[in-house]
């Protein structure tokens, strides 16, 4: 056993978030490895799915784990009468330091020597391997995956795969070291064989086993865990004495529901029908000891707060780090502390305090991505910006992002520098679109590979007027002709791209759509919201609110996804506390409609109705709000293929972020330099010239990115297209007129 | 154990290929027997495959099925119940009893009481599960109706769905099976178990 006592000892790790950040761009592997692993996943737990109803498996224990957040006392106590009822002893731990505690004096009072472990999260969390190690204890990981990390002295990087950051040939490298002679280091058989081999011996001398556990059932006391290896059956059954270390959050009522968990679980974490064991453990084998550890460490904080009780839904199922794009890049050391991924972001104050998630949390670029794929619906990048906001309120923000978000707030400041700006760029810009990197001397980092968008001198609000009076006969017929809308711009459509605007407006003046642009629109508070600053994004949605519900019209349309998300969405939990505000947010949302869903569900034109009979070759990026958000996928599709008769190639990975998210890509230029370059990589591959998405942040992101580096692709806004169609049309028209 | 009977009993025929399809997307042998002799033969040409002239066998499948004992002894195939979960450490090959047969996840319950008979299925290399056909049932939700039958027992239980031989995906996720449990899964339905 000697040479493999290498427990990880150390507590939290003791680098800076900076040094790991650093560390983790630094290493080649990384986002090779976590690439291939994000893609493979993606495709077979679409493919698991298809036989099982997502949507309504979720559902289902979003309403059971709802349920156990709310009578969580009423549930622990009957778990614990029952569990005591089958022989096991049930120990409560308010903290970390107790739960450890817990687990330690029962190894000294049964004199254990070597603990068998298998994979615990909660294990982790409360460092329970450093407790045990400082009393002479050591604590042996039997799952693959988590050995591999203990004999590296690291922790997991993911919940579910605790190695994935890592190559067969570091494995090889590891076990040669540990084991003293030559493993393999291409022939992964060999390598599970030699890691069989010795942890089997663990199972034989321990004095203990501990494991994790998946689910408590409260109608008869029992644990379930789940494992593939076959690991945790053999730590709960062969020691003689078996602890268990939960969440209180675990509970789960019945058998009934634990099956539905199970089907969601297995699919979510591992694309399978059913993890290979599921074991339910109801009282201690014969001769046997069972103790069971809840743990609260922060969790019956969380409950009483209703911003984050969902996130005690959570099974551990990973799915959300499976499809993060910074995790992608960085991996789960540095996406995460202990507990990685979205959730991890989520969960962090509450377990290891607000320093600890100070940099992680800011890895997410809000892409919404995790919450579609959640199988219990936690809301977790809306949970991520509240953590945000929590960690701007402790420690700040800097200088100038608050000078910015101020700035933005008041709209007559704002308009007088963008105009500044507009001006003051010339030497730069010499009127080209683009503020060439090698230009800008202060942000090199983060221009390097991205050209910068120039302000317009004259914004679109110069050029629109109130109202825009439609074509008395349009040029194709409609449901929506003779409608009313609103036009809400945003800002980088107004500053960056008001021919986008002036696409929007003239596409609907075609088809006999009033358009009305009320005074007093700026800024929706986006970016203010998506920085943690709650106060000036509700300034902005006031103004929003405001400046909107000057018109009395049914439908406002915007052609920013972005914008829409956060009308529609964010309004609602910004003004949570403040139910007047509340109201009238929620009359705007119900209103609010982006350009592409307009198009597609009001507008309705038919099929071919936009063909010039050319078949256009597009390629179309999925922006993260349209898509994620807003749950956009078929209708801009239907438009391009079928209304207009493009011939769409899809992106490999279409829904993968571009890498913008507002500001992110200027506090981590180095990620969202390499989404960009994926998403740009694969536009190339298409083969598509054009490239057609909904969202001005991802247009400035793209097409930054083709100017920096020479590429061929146009990337445009789906109204530009839609009205060059109309355009045609139109003249046509007046041609055979 | 009683099952539950809330569900409109499909035919042992479907449920049998429908478990079948499922096993085998996970490298599960599945067949089907009429009694235990017919089952012992089976086993007796496993062990033969395997090269080997012992199978360690649970005290629970001898209880049930007396006969399947002896069908092994008549094929020279030597029958040993472990007593202890050591003895079965590093043994080639092992049977047990299912308990019931899920056809929505190709998955057999098992529930063995003693330790040593538990230990069969999780240390052998290539484990034999006897269960009779009738056990089939369609989904986790009888599953989910006998663990609880399981669990209220006095003193409780220790089950396991078992769905598929032991794997991992841990290194590269390159799927390699048998890391701790059995590398390889045999399901003999049996009809009449004796
Ligand atoms: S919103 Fe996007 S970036 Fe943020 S945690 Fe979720 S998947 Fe990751
Ligand atoms: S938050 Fe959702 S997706 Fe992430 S691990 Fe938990 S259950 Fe899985």
């Amino acid at each position: 056993m000697n040479q493999l006592q290498t427990s990880r000892v150390d507590a939290h790790p003791t680098t800076s978030f900076a040094e790991r950040y650093e560390r983790a761009l630094a290493n080649q592997r990384l986002s090779i490895n976590l690439t291939n692993f994000q893609q493979a996943w993606k495709a077979a737990r679409a493919e698991a799915f298809r036989e099982a109803d997502f949507d309504e498996l979720r559902d289902r224990l979003k309403t059971v784990k709802t349920d156990v957040v709310t009578n969580l006392e009423a549930y622990l106590t009957q778990f614990r009468l029952a569990a005591e009822a089958a022989g096991a002893t049930v120990h409560f731990a308010a903290d970390a330091a107790a739960a450890a505690g817990v687990v330690r004096d029962l190894a000294l009072r049964y004199a254990v020597r070597v603990v068998a472990k298998s994979k615990s999260m909660v294990s982790e969390e409360v460092e329970l391997n450093h407790a045990l190690a400082e009393v002479g204890i050591d604590a042996v990981e039997t799952d693959l995956g988590e050995w591999i990390v203990q004999l590296r002295s690291e922790r997991p990087s993911h919940m579910v795969m605790p190695a994935v950051h890592l190559s067969r040939q570091e494995v090889g490298d590891i076990f040669s070291t540990a084991l003293g002679r030559d493993i393999s280091r291409e022939q992964i058989g060999d390598q599970v064989q030699a890691a069989r081999d010795e942890i089997r011996k663990v199972f034989f001398t321990a004095g203990m086993g501990v494991t994790g556990a998946n689910a408590l059932v409260a109608e008869t006391g029992t644990v379930l865990m789940v494992t593939n290896e076959g690991n945790g059956r053999l730590c709960s059954s062969l020691p003689p004495v078996h602890v268990v270390l939960a969440g209180i959050e675990k509970l789960i009522p019945t058998f009934d529901d634990a099956m539905v968990q199970l089907r969601l679980l297995a699919r979510s974490g591992t694309a399978q029908r059913l993890t290979s064991y599921s074991t339910f453990i109801t009282g201690p084998s014969a001769g046997h000891e069972m103790h069971i550890v809840l743990v609260d460490n922060g969790r019956r904080r969380m409950a009483a707060m209703p911003e984050f009780q969902e996130a005690l839904h959570c099974i551990r199922c990973a799915a959300c780090a499976n499809v993060c794009p910074p995790y992608r890049e960085v991996g789960g050391h540095v996406f995460g502390h202990i507990y990685t991924g979205a959730i991890g972001l989520v969960v962090t104050p509450f377990h290891h305090g607000l320093d600890a998630a100070a940099g992680p949390q800011s890895l997410c670029l809000s892409c919404n991505a995790c919450e579609t794929v959640c199988p219990v619906g936690i809301p977790l990048p809306r949970q991520i910006l509240d953590v945000r906001a929590l960690v701007i309120e402790a420690k700040g923000m800097p200088v100038a992002k608050r000078t910015m978000l101020g700035t933005l707030a008041r709209p007559k400041l704002a308009d007088r520098m963008f105009r500044l700006g507009s001006r003051a760029q010339l030497p730069m810009t010499r009127g080209r679109r683009f503020v060439r990197a090698r230009r800008v001397p202060i942000l090199r980092r983060q221009t390097r590979w991205r050209s910068l968008p120039a302000l317009v001198s004259r914004p679109l609000r110069d050029r629109l007027h109130a109202e825009t009076v439609p074509y008395l006969i349009p040029v194709l017929s409609s449901p929506a002709a003779g409608m009313m809308v609103g036009y809400f711009p945003g800002c980088m459509t107004d500053r960056l791209y008001p021919e986008q605007g002036k696409a929007i407006v003239a596409a609907f003046q075609k088809l006999g759509v009033r358009v009305l642009f009320p005074p007093g629109l700026n800024c929706c508070g986006l970016p203010a919201n998506n920085s943690g600053d709650a106060r000036h994004a509700k300034w902005m949605a006031r103004q929003t609110i405001r400046a909107l519900e000057q018109e009395n019209v049914e439908v406002i349309v915007s052609g920013s996804a972005s914008c829409v998300a956060t009308m529609a969405q964010d309004y609602l939990h910004l003004f949570r506390h403040e139910p007047s505000w509340l109201a009238r947010a929620e009359r705007l949302s119900t209103k609010v409609m982006d350009f592409t869903s307009f198009l597609d569900r009001v507008v309705r034109l038919p099929a071919g109705s936009l063909d010039d009979g050319e078949r256009e070759t597009v390629t179309y990026h999925d922006s993260c709000q349209g898509l994620n958000a807003l749950g956009l996928r078929a209708e801009p599709r239907r438009i391009l293929e079928s209304v207009m008769g493009c011939e769409l190639r899809e992106l490999t990975e279409s829904s993968l972020c571009c890498g913008f998210g507002g500001s992110f890509s200027f506090e981590y230029p180095e990620v969202a330099e390499r989404l960009l370059n994926r998403k740009l990589d694969d536009a190339a591959s298409t083969g598509a010239n054009t490239l057609v998405t909904d969202n001005q942040g991802c247009i400035m992101h793209l097409r930054g990115g083709c100017d920096a580096a020479g590429r061929r692709l146009n990337v445009w806004h789906l109204a530009e297209l839609v009205d060059a169609r109309l355009t045609m049309i139109a003249a046509a028209q007046e041609e055979s007129d | 154990m009683v099952l539950s009977a809330e569900f409109i009993p499909a035919s042992a025929d479907s449920l049998l290929s429908e478990f079948s399809e499922r096993a085998a997307d996970l490298g599960v042998v599945v067949e089907r027997v009429a009694d235990s002799d017919e089952a012992a033969a089976r086993i007796r040409r496993f062990g033969t495959e395997l090269d080997v002239e012992r199978v360690a066998v649970s005290a629970e499948l001898i209880a049930a099925a007396p006969s399947l004992k002896l069908g092994l002894d008549r094929r020279n195939l030597a029958a040993e119940v472990p007593d202890d979960a050591a003895r079965v450490r590093e043994a080639p090959f092992g049977a047990s009893l299912g308990l019931a047969g899920i056809a929505e996840t190709g998955s057999i319950l098992l529930a063995e009481a003693s330790l040593p008979d538990r230990a069969i299925g999780m240390l052998v290399a290539v484990q034999v599960i006897v269960c009779r056909t009738a056990t089939l049932v369609p989904s986790l939700d009888q599953a989910a109706a006998l663990l609880r039958a399981l669990a209220a027992r006095p003193g409780g239980a220790y089950a396991t769905l078992v769905t598929g031989p032991s794997r991992t995906a841990d290194i590269e996720r390159v799927l390699t099976v048998g890391v701790q449990g059995p590398a390889r899964l045999i399901v003999l339905f049996v009809d009449e178990l004796s």
